[in-house]
């Protein structure tokens, strides 16, 4: 990418910069390490992308190169280093709901929160997803599956205590 | 949970300001935020890289560049050879580096030995010897110290083993050479021994047999130990050797 393209990255920064935040905070549990995966995401695209057909062939690219960033980050960390409960009120506030929803995703293993993150809040379907994290269909659908029951089932067991 | 509250509570999460514009400024600038993840990976490979150039580069300066020259002692290796044939008794003579020995006449039909014999000792080593025409031949026949002559003294089995071109000693021994070939006796011919401990060469020789009218003399034209330098042995590599044979060799013709 030229110096004088500055402003087509800030523009794909600010395009993209929520949706792959989540990605990665999500995938990471933290937040400099989720920075750290942002930046290495937009580098990566300022160095190595290619030719896009669309924006949603952009954005699934810039997808693909942060979850395998961020795989790379988990491969590499030395201690966990993960979000308390304290720190979701940055991001939903006083509302408890939201913030105990989000503690369980958390805390669910990274291959069934990636999945549960593009399927329902990024909004890709079970063969897009598949494309895009390399994995069969029916490993999606598993993974999801066994996420909603295992979020279910968290939910179900702090309601009850 | 309905997927609407899940999608809800995950989409909460945005990018903080500060956040986005440092990623914008570092993008734009092209300066790159040091990635936190990689910090212990990268100091763990400069640590080892670090511990390689300070221990190895001075290790393969002194074992592995060609220009090193190999120090050179002197070698604790005793060899004799027989520098008279009187009947059956062959005496033995130190033979010193440098000096030639007479070792009489050979003809296979007439002689009662099988070749021109040689003792090598050197305990706590092995001594590997080769040579580069004729036959190294292996016959115990008893070997005894009289009057301060090492001699054969006949209490062997007499079993003879023709061993070839190579063989090996651990602490001692002795061989004979066979000048005898395919093409008929050989005129010359070079023995060569490396004495070894372990796996380290600690000792390197060159024996230059020569004939006049089958009349053999041998000449340790080289003879010397490879002592340990800094307590620690030296490289001493397959080219060393044959680089310093070939001078060698050039030198005494």
């Amino acid at each position: 990418m030229h110096p004088g393209d500055n402003c087509r990255i800030e523009e794909t920064i600010r395009k993209y910069s929520n949706m792959l935040y989540r990605i990665c905070l999500v995938y990471l549990a933290n937040e400099d390490q989720a920075e750290d995966a942002l930046q290495e995401t937009f580098i990566r695209y300022m160095k190595n992308a290619p030719k896009f057909n669309d924006a949603e062939h952009e954005k699934a690219w810039l997808i693909r190169v942060a979850t395998n960033i961020c795989r790379d980050i988990c491969r590499f960390r030395l201690r966990n280093t993960e979000l308390n409960i304290d720190d979701f009120e940055n991001y939903c506030g006083t509302d408890d709901k939201s913030a105990e929803i989000l503690e369980l995703v958390l805390n669910l293993p990274q291959k069934h929160k990636e999945v549960i993150l593009l399927h329902y809040v990024e909004g890709y379907k079970v063969n897009e997803i598949s494309e895009l994290l390399g994995v069969s269909v029916s490993a999606v659908k598993k993974r999801l599956q066994y996420a909603r029951e295992k979020l279910k089932l968290e939910l179900e067991k702090e309601e009850t205590e | 949970m309905r997927p609407n509250e899940l999608k809800e509570s995950i989409s909460k999460i945005t990018i903080p300001d500060a956040m986005e514009r440092r990623l914008i400024q570092n993008c734009t600038s092209q300066k790159a935020k040091a990635f936190s993840f990689r910090k212990p990976v990268y100091a763990a490979v400069a640590c080892i890289l670090a511990l390689v150039m300070l221990v190895g580069i001075p290790y393969l300066a002194r074992n592995f560049a060609g220009d090193i020259e190999l120090v050179m002692g002197a070698s604790p290796l005793v060899i004799h050879a027989a520098a008279t044939s009187e009947g059956n008794e062959y005496v033995f003579e130190d033979i010193a580096a440098g000096t030639e020995i007479l070792m009489g006449r050979y003809s296979p039909p007439m002689n009662v030995v099988p070749g021109l014999p040689f003792n090598f000792s050197y305990p706590g080593t092995e001594i590997e010897l080769t040579v580069n025409a004729g036959v190294l031949i292996l016959w115990d026949v008893g070997i005894s110290n009289v009057d301060g002559f090492l001699a054969f003294d006949g209490t062997g089995t007499s079993r003879l083993e023709r061993v070839g071109n190579a063989h090996t000693f651990i602490d001692e021994g002795c061989i004979f050479w066979d000048p005898f070939t395919e093409a008929g006796l050989a005129e010359s011919a070079v023995i060569e021994y490396r004495v070894l401990d372990g796996d380290h060469i600690v000792g390197y020789g060159v024996i230059q047999l020569s004939s006049t009218d089958r009349v053999y003399s041998a000449k340790l034209v080289l003879s010397t130990g490879f002592p340990k330098v800094d307590g620690k042995y030296q490289k001493v590599t397959e080219e060393s050797l044959q680089k310093l044979r070939q001078e060698i060799l050039e030198n005494d013709n």
